[in-house]
């Protein structure tokens, strides 16, 4: 009797434990990392910390400066965590990966720098609150005054010093959580957002420093794929506009040349309620680079809804190098005009996937090759 | 001018071509001189030059190296750097580095001998964020296992196997790439292995912890105040934990650890170029007696004196020019040649060095051709004031020339009012350099003025020494020695280039002798043990190769061993300079009374309780004695019980027990190993074992290593012994010369003997016996001087830069077999010289 009842059990285990696998397969890309799930709660500060289950991982960081005497600036501090599997051993291990840009407007003058570091005493994420770091950059959370203090330097020509506060609260784009990039299930992200953050600080460029003002946008987004299947990269851009709305949109690029259908533009309201809307993406003008060979539609006309916006790039050249990972892209400061040509807001606009293999780094081939 | 020019081609051009190879035995011997201090020069550099390689091979040269004060840096520590460092752009390198032996099956490799690479891990994901001052190419084959990068000059593929010695195992590595060179990145020298740093900890079994780390700080408008303030960040953050040095300091530093070195061989290099001045003084005055009669002649046709003394300097200065070029291609020739050795004695003494080419900077080129310039220019500068000042009736009168000039070099008493001042000077200490290092500066001037002053005390010698023609009753004999009655300028010139380079050569003589003996005796004393065990690829005295836990334990396990005591060492930072801390097991030190002490301790049981015991480099080095408390790196503090002599490292060191050298260190490691076996058991028989287990490591016998350590310490010598052989060779050289001079001088006697009916025989005769009279006065002056000199080497150079103290031993032998060679070879001459004289014709000029 006894024998037959540890039977039972053991049996009931083997099919508890299949099902559990089966679900838990599910939930992983074939190399072991999570896939973003629906209805996850998020915690905080806790969510603004690392995911290391997922590959891929960033706290993008993007805003317009100004300062005294109408000196303009605008900037980019990116900080990248990327995991990799050892073929052999099984093992994970993270890079991390980060950009920092400075476009002064009046000059025209675009300074960017690339850092790649291993995981370690040099280069980490919390995992427990917002606390970045790769080398001298850094991105951390005040847990008391829930500021966001962010330093960056531009090799030896900027130093950058601000402090953030959130105007808006955080906002999570998705569907229950989850932002779809492709029709694979795999191909989504847990993406949250602080649409718009007052900053303050300085920002020294040579021997001179200024004190600005400005606002800022933060995304923090982690994924294992963040592009599908028959995908060659994405267009982005996060509006702010005056009245104290933002918009943000990505258009998902087929290698085909034409616009996935899980591209997504989302308003965000002035009390931070989200709404998708339907869009359209127009590229006005191009610019390309004499370094990198790409070009760039970075002169673009969103319309969604009856509005027309149109972003109009602040300097041509915010090209980031990719001087390490040997991936370039577009990532720069663009003021917003409507359909009459008035100023109605200031955007970041992203062109990725122009130059370099970008579908091939993110699955973390160029990051596994390095640390092997 | 034109004066001067037509005395040049009509004069001395001419007599250039009618002696040609007296011309180019002139021109050989400035060569020589110039040659013999530039290849000294060349080579060492060259031979430092591996100090610097091995830290700049990765990137351009950092700004700052931050190393452990008591060996390795924790990774926690990087991130505190960091931390402190906030927003400043500076880049942190972590390097972790183990000293490497390239490893060939069945071939043992004596100590010393073997070549030492650096087995080098540092971050390659990091290094991409300085691309441009870092190597390129690190994208080789990055699956292979054990995989490293290596230049290009070992000419290497992919793929490549390389066995090397680490600690005490063999390990197989693959090339995984190689990298070429990079403009504006310093090459990597053959000697280095790069290897990626999470690879390199877990094979040198040292994760989380990095040796070294390069301090880079980005250049920009601000880079002189970030620079200073990032050196001061991590300076006031160390907190004895770690030092911070400057690149300038780093290259200092690798300057101050064989500066003593040196300066021994420079000093040496020089010393022999001052006998040589004597030479060439001594072949310019024959060049002058050879030409008086052109020279009355020229006067008496209205040349002023002041043209032909410029012709004479002019003459000297071609002599000069084209002596210093030869110098330049023997000093580079001679260099390529003596840097490989000058390389393997700096590795042996000093550490981790590697061969390169020993290239001819512009500055040494011309520093050579000064010295061959003024030289000539100052031994010229007599003779030809001799020339210009003496009256056309002298000169053209063929009777023995008087001499007006050199008045002083007839002054003995200057000679020995110069000794006197030189045993002065001995007692005055060491100059104390910030470094820690003693510059025995006083002591060289003093062994300059003792030098100075034999040369012209030696003449004092002749006079008894022409008492033996009264004795003998022989007129060859007794015409001979009649010169030495009033000598000439040319015969204490010759004495005294003789008694100075016997004297440099008898003293270095004594102190080698009194090291060979003290070594023995220490030997004797500390080597007790049947069996010496290290990792094969301890090459060198700051070699990092050790013997693990896993091996010491095998070795404790044997069953012919009966005791086992091992020595720990590592190197620390003391003061800015660098110094080894060592543990030893106390009790196995008493019981087999294995020190040689110079202060024995007051405390039985030293090593209890903070106790610990320094040897002599080290009391001299940081000016510590018995009795007194040390701070060492890492806060801690210890009780100096007792002084040891040891002769094994110049860098000093001071030793704590084993227990308190594992807590200190963390590590379980032993530097050197040594086993005592039980009774009846065939000690070649068990190191034929161990070996055969472990081919990683060097097993020595007793009578081995003592062979080894008196091998290795007479090949230190082995430059000096070079030089003082070209000092005798040109001071016997010189009497040749000097004989020559005096013997033309003497035609008309020689002419009028021949018609007495002299022989030519006798003649020869006559001139071996003054030469060998000048030969005895120098030699024997020179073996006198010389001991005293050996004694200033032993008790005041040596003591002074090494710290070392020496046992006196004079080798008796050695000496009298010197002083038998010089005055035979001195004869010998002086009677080639006296048949060449014979033949001479009465109205001859050459």
């Amino acid at each position: 009797m006894k024998s037959k009842s540890t039977s039972q059990t053991t049996k009931g285990c083997l099919v508890i434990l299949l099902a559990l696998t089966g679900h838990l397969l599910a939930q992983t890309t074939p190399d072991g990392f999570a896939i973003p799930q629906k209805g996850h709660v998020f915690e905080f500060p806790r969510d603004h910390g690392n995911h290391e289950m997922f590959r891929t991982e960033w706290w993008y960081l993007t805003g317009h400066l100004d300062g005294a005497g109408g000196k303009r600036f605008g900037f980019q501090v990116t900080f990248f965590r990327q995991a990799a599997r050892h073929e052999t051993s099984g093992k994970v291990s993270h890079l991390h990966l980060a950009h920092a840009a400075l476009l002064d407007v009046a000059s025209g003058r675009f300074l960017h720098e690339e850092k790649l570091n291993r995981a370690g005493w040099d280069a980490f994420s919390s995992a427990t609150t917002l606390d970045v770091r790769n080398a001298n950059w850094s991105l951390k959370l005040d847990e008391g005054s829930k500021h966001i203090s962010v330093a960056a330097t531009v090799k030896a020509e900027v130093v950058l010093k601000l402090e953030l506060e959130a105007v808006k609260p955080l906002v999570v784009f998705g569907e229950d959580g989850v932002s779809r990039k492709g029709a694979n299930e795999s191909a989504a992200s847990h993406y949250l957002t602080f649409p718009r953050l007052k900053a303050m600080g300085s920002v020294k460029v040579g021997t001179q420093e200024h004190r600005v003002t400005g606002e800022a946008w933060m995304d923090h987004e982690f994924s294992s794929s963040q592009l599908d299947e028959g995908q060659a990269g994405w267009d982005w851009a996060a509006i702010q506009l005056k009245d104290g709305r933002e918009i943000m949109v990505y258009r998902m690029r087929r290698t085909d040349g034409s616009t996935d259908v899980a591209s997504t533009l989302t308003w965000i309201a002035k009390d931070g309620t989200l709404k998708k809307a339907a869009f359209d993406w127009k590229p006005l003008a191009t610019w390309k680079s004499p370094l990198s060979g790409a070009v760039y539609p970075n002169h673009v006309r969103i319309e969604t809804e009856g509005s027309v916006f149109e972003l109009r790039p602040l300097a041509q050249d915010q090209e980031q190098g990719g001087s390490i990972t040997g991936l370039p892209y577009w990532e720069g400061a663009c003021d917003v005009l409507n359909r009459n040509g008035q100023l109605v807001g200031r955007a970041f606009l992203e062109l990725a996937g122009y130059a370099g293999d970008l579908k091939q780094y993110l699955r973390g081939a160029q990051g596994r090759k390095k640390q092997d | 001018m034109s004066t001067v020019c037509l005395i040049l081609e009509k004069c001395a051009l001419r007599h250039w071509r009618l002696a040609w190879r007296q011309q180019l035995m002139l021109m050989l011997i400035l060569a020589l001189g110039s040659g013999v201090y530039l290849a000294m020069r060349l080579a060492n550099r060259a031979a430092l030059a591996g100090f610097e390689q091995f830290t700049s091979g990765i990137t351009r040269q950092a700004d700052f190296t931050i190393t452990g004060a008591t060996g390795s840096l924790s990774e926690k520590w990087l991130r505190e750097m960091r931390d402190a460092l906030a927003e400043r752009p500076v880049h942190l390198l972590p390097v972790i580095e183990e000293t490497v032996m390239p490893f060939e099956e069945g071939k043992p490799v004596a100590i010393g001998s073997g070549v030492t690479w650096k087995l080098v891990g540092t971050d390659f994901v990091s290094l991409l964020n300085v691309r441009g001052e870092a190597p390129a190419g690190l994208h080789g084959d990055g699956k292979l296992a054990q995989g490293v990068f290596v230049s290009a000059k070992l000419r290497k593929t992919v793929g490549d196997p390389i066995r090397v010695v680490m600690h005490e195992k063999v390990i197989s590595l693959q090339v995984a790439g190689v990298i070429t060179e990079q403009a504006g990145v310093p090459t990597l020298p053959e000697t280095m292995l790069l290897m990626d740093l999470p690879a390199a900890q877990k094979l040198m079994e040292r994760e989380a912890k990095v040796d070294r780390v390069e301090v880079l700080v980005t250049h920009g408008d601000a880079f002189p105040h970030l620079r200073e303030e990032t050196g001061r960040v991590l300076d006031q953050l160390a907190n004895q934990r770690w030092q911070v040095t400057g690149a300038e300091d780093r290259r200092a530093l690798a300057g101050t650890m064989t500066e003593a070195f040196r300066l021994n061989l420079t000093i040496l290099s020089l010393l022999a170029l001052f006998v040589g001045g004597y030479l060439i003084f001594q072949a310019l005055d024959g060049v002058v007696i050879r030409r008086r009669e052109e020279i009355g002649v020229l006067k008496s046709l209205g040349v002023t004196d002041a043209e032909i003394q410029r012709a004479f300097l002019i003459e000297a200065l071609l002599l000069g020019v084209i002596g210093g070029g030869l110098g330049l291609l023997l000093g580079w020739l001679g260099a390529q040649a003596a840097v490989s050795g000058v390389s393997k004695t700096v590795n042996t003494l000093y550490g981790a060095s590697s061969v390169q080419r020993a290239d001819l900077h512009t500055g040494e080129a011309m520093l050579s051709m000064s010295i061959a310039i003024v030289t000539s220019l100052i031994a010229a500068w007599w003779p030809a004031r001799e020339a210009s000042h003496t009256p056309p009736v002298h000169m053209l009168g063929r009777q023995a020339a008087v001499f007006s000039g050199g008045g002083w070099w007839r002054a003995e008493w200057l000679g020995w009012a110069l000794m006197a001042a030189a045993l002065v000077l001995a007692q005055l200490g060491a100059w104390r350099l910030s470094s820690a290092t003693r510059l025995p500066l006083a002591s060289y001037v003093a062994a300059l003025c003792w030098l100075l002053g034999t040369g012209l005390a030696a003449a004092k010698w002749m006079g008894p020494i022409r008492q033996i023609g009264r004795v003998l009753d022989r007129v060859t004999l007794r015409l001979g020695l009649s010169h030495l009655r009033r000598p000439t300028v040319r015969h204490r010139f010759a004495v005294a280039a003789l008694a100075s380079a016997v004297a440099m050569t008898a003293g270095m003589a004594i102190m080698v002798s009194s090291f060979d003996r003290t070594m023995r005796g220490w030997i004797e004393r500390s080597m007790k043990a049947d069996l010496y065990v290290s990792s094969a690829g301890a090459q060198s005295a700051s070699s990092t190769h050790q013997i693990g836990a896993t091996t010491l334990a095998t070795l404790r396990a044997m069953p012919e061993v009966a005791e086992v005591a091992t020595l720990r060492a590592r190197g620390i930072t003391l003061r800015g300079v660098p110094t080894m801390v060592l543990g030893v097991d106390g009790p196995f030190t008493r019981r087999h009374d294995a020190y040689a002490w110079v202060i024995a301790p007051t405390v039985p049981e030293w090593w209890k309780d903070g106790g610990a015991i320094i040897n002599e480099s080290f009391a001299e080095r940081f000016e510590l004695d018995a009795g007194d408390d040390l701070e060492l790196p890492g806060g801690h503090r210890v009780r100096i019980h007792g002084i040891q002599a040891d002769y094994g490292n110049e860098r000093g060191a001071v030793t704590i027990s084993e227990e308190t050298f594992r807590e200190w260190f963390e590590s379980e490691m032993a530097w050197r190993v040594a086993l005592m076996l039980k009774p009846d058991v065939d000690a070649e028989a068990v190191a034929k074992r161990i070996a055969e287990g472990h081919p990683g490591l060097s097993v020595f016998t007793n009578a081995h290593l003592r062979r080894e350590a008196l091998r290795i310490f007479r090949q230190t010598f082995s430059v000096t012994y070079a030089l003082e052989v070209i000092g005798v060779f040109v001071a016997v050289a010189g009497l040749g010369l000097a004989l020559a001079s005096l013997l033309l001088e003497r035609r008309a006697d020689l002419s009028t003997l021949r018609s007495l009916g002299m022989t030519g025989y006798q003649i020869a005769v006559t001139s071996a016996w003054e030469g060998a009279g000048v030969a005895l006065a120098g030699a024997a002056m020179g073996v006198i001087s010389g001991g005293w000199l050996g004694w200033l080497l032993i008790y005041r150079v040596n003591k002074q830069c090494f710290g070392w103290t020496l046992g006196f031993a004079i080798p008796w032998a050695q000496l009298g077999l010197l002083m038998l060679a010089v005055v035979s070879v001195g004869t010998l001459v002086s009677a080639m010289v006296g048949k060449w004289a014979a033949k001479m014709k009465w109205e001859e000029q050459e």
